[in-house]
């Protein structure tokens, strides 16, 4: 496989991620008590597969979907209103999640035990960034604004870094035996 | 979702509002989502209130549009009022249930957030409600124009998100396709054990990431065929007009500002 233009390529393949993600926010994976909203599923995979820099350039792509008013996030939600709204700040943690997540992933291994570390650090910062917007629209206390953002989502949050991990490197994997994902790391490995 | 996917939640019209330059009223919005936390008293509120509701009869949006839009928020708009009407101690009290007491600034806070809220929706709402996608990202890579000169890929940006619309429905349509060829190779996708169920979503997830990946090769190397080498020189076939009415917004949203700084308390 020849690669010309690297640039394009990689700018056409974040697009596919965004419109991923779009789709994927419409998709609940059925489990009793915690359904898996696959939104934030999607961001960690962008971030396991693509890396840093492009899982975060995927995300910018979906949120300003998003704010034009496509209906990406989950519920068919879109907008400004969403956006700006109490609940808008998770949706642009995805950015920073995905940054961070790659990050991590990028200076260490793309194994499953630090795909599980690194998106674990990831939904914390989901959360994290989402609790601070809920916390200013809101005008809420810090001790409100977590107890409501952020608490109930901890558990549901390690399952699904769980499942984005696993299933990330799988399929990361299976991107690289089937010769379509060609990264420095992966040719040293 | 296909349909909703390609024009968003624009409602065809001919206002005033429905005409303006897409810079304009985002440059109005962005201002607007910052001065809304301006307001701090009654008069405040109520201006900020006849300027809204103003702006969105102005724009002859139908009226369940609008309220199909206010409906996702409107718990969020309750719980808080509940929260801060329990939980703010100031002023004289007003009802006192022994364990807790309603105070009269909480009654006030709850209800100055909910105004807040419902103010911030129904603007914000009317811009995506009164201008298309395709519009909107015009206008926001028009106003980043300036972002150039500090090598942000604006062209680029735009470009991203014009893909990412074009191939929503085929992924979407892709990943129906894959899920019934899996079903007919006996995947189970909503039954049986939790484990099971996860698994059996790795084989529907491989073949969707590769069939992208492969589609993004064609199309790069389908674009470079064509001579396609960026944003310089590029021509548009849809031009924004910046016309008297859009800098008539603009200072109408510049006396938004100064009044409300005069008002606020």
């Amino acid at each position: 496989m020849v690669v010309r233009n690297e640039r394009l390529r990689m700018l056409i393949l974040c697009s596919m991620f965004a419109a991923i993600t779009a789709i994927f926010a419409q998709v609940e994976v059925p489990l009793p008590i915690v359904p898996i909203s696959g939104q934030t599923l999607a961001v960690g995979l962008a971030a396991t597969i693509l890396g840093s820099r492009y899982g975060a350039i995927s995300m910018v792509c979906y949120v300003a979907l998003g704010a034009v008013g496509l209906p990406v996030f989950a519920e068919m939600k879109a907008g400004f209103s969403v956006l700006f709204g109490p609940t808008g700040g998770y949706i642009f943690g995805f950015i920073l999640t995905a940054l961070i997540t790659g990050f991590i992933l990028e200076k260490t291994s793309f194994t499953l035990k630090m795909g599980m570390i690194a998106n674990t650090v990831g939904m914390i910062v989901t959360l994290l960034m989402g609790t601070i917007q809920l916390k200013l629209v809101l005008d809420f206390s810090w001790s409100e604004a977590l107890a409501v953002g952020a608490y109930p989502f901890i558990v549901v949050g390690l399952i699904k870094a769980f499942l984005a991990s696993w299933i990330g490197i799988t399929v990361r994997r299976r991107l690289v035996q089937a010769n379509m994902l060609q990264l420095k790391q992966d040719i040293a490995a | 979702m296909m349909d909703n996917v390609i024009i968003g939640q624009y409602i065809p019209g001919s206002s005033t509002i429905h005409r303006m330059d897409p810079r304009a009223k985002l440059i109005a919005v962005f201002v607007y989502v910052i001065i809304v936390f301006l307001a701090n008293n009654w008069l405040s509120y109520a201006f900020l209130g006849i300027f809204t509701i103003g702006t969105v009869l102005f724009s002859r949006v139908p009226l369940p549009f609008i309220l199909k839009g206010l409906k996702p928020i409107l718990w969020i708009i309750l719980f808080t009022m509940i929260l801060h009407l329990f939980m703010t101690k100031e002023g004289p009290v007003l009802l006192d249930f022994g364990w807790t007491a309603i105070h009269e600034g909480g009654v006030v806070q709850g209800v100055f957030i909910a105004l807040r809220l419902l103010f911030l929706i129904l603007l914000t709402s009317l811009l995506t409600l009164t201008t298309t996608p395709i519009d909107i990202t015009d206008g926001i890579e028009s106003l980043l124009a300036p972002l150039k000169r500090v090598k942000f890929p604006v062209h680029e940006f735009a470009l991203m998100m014009s893909i990412s619309l074009r191939f929503i429905p085929t992924l979407l349509q892709e990943t129906e396709k894959i899920m019934k060829a899996q079903s007919a190779r006996g995947a189970e996708f909503s039954s049986g054990p939790i484990k099971e169920r996860v698994k059996a979503f790795v084989p529907l997830l491989v073949p969707l990431f590769i069939s992208a990946f492969k589609r993004a090769e064609d199309l790069a190397l389908a674009m470079e065929a064509r001579g396609y080498r960026g944003g310089e020189g590029r021509t548009k076939l849809r031009l924004l007009k910046w016309k008297g009415i859009d800098t008539f917004a603009l200072i109408m949203v510049g006396v938004l500002i100064i009044v409300l700084f005069l008002l606020r308390s």
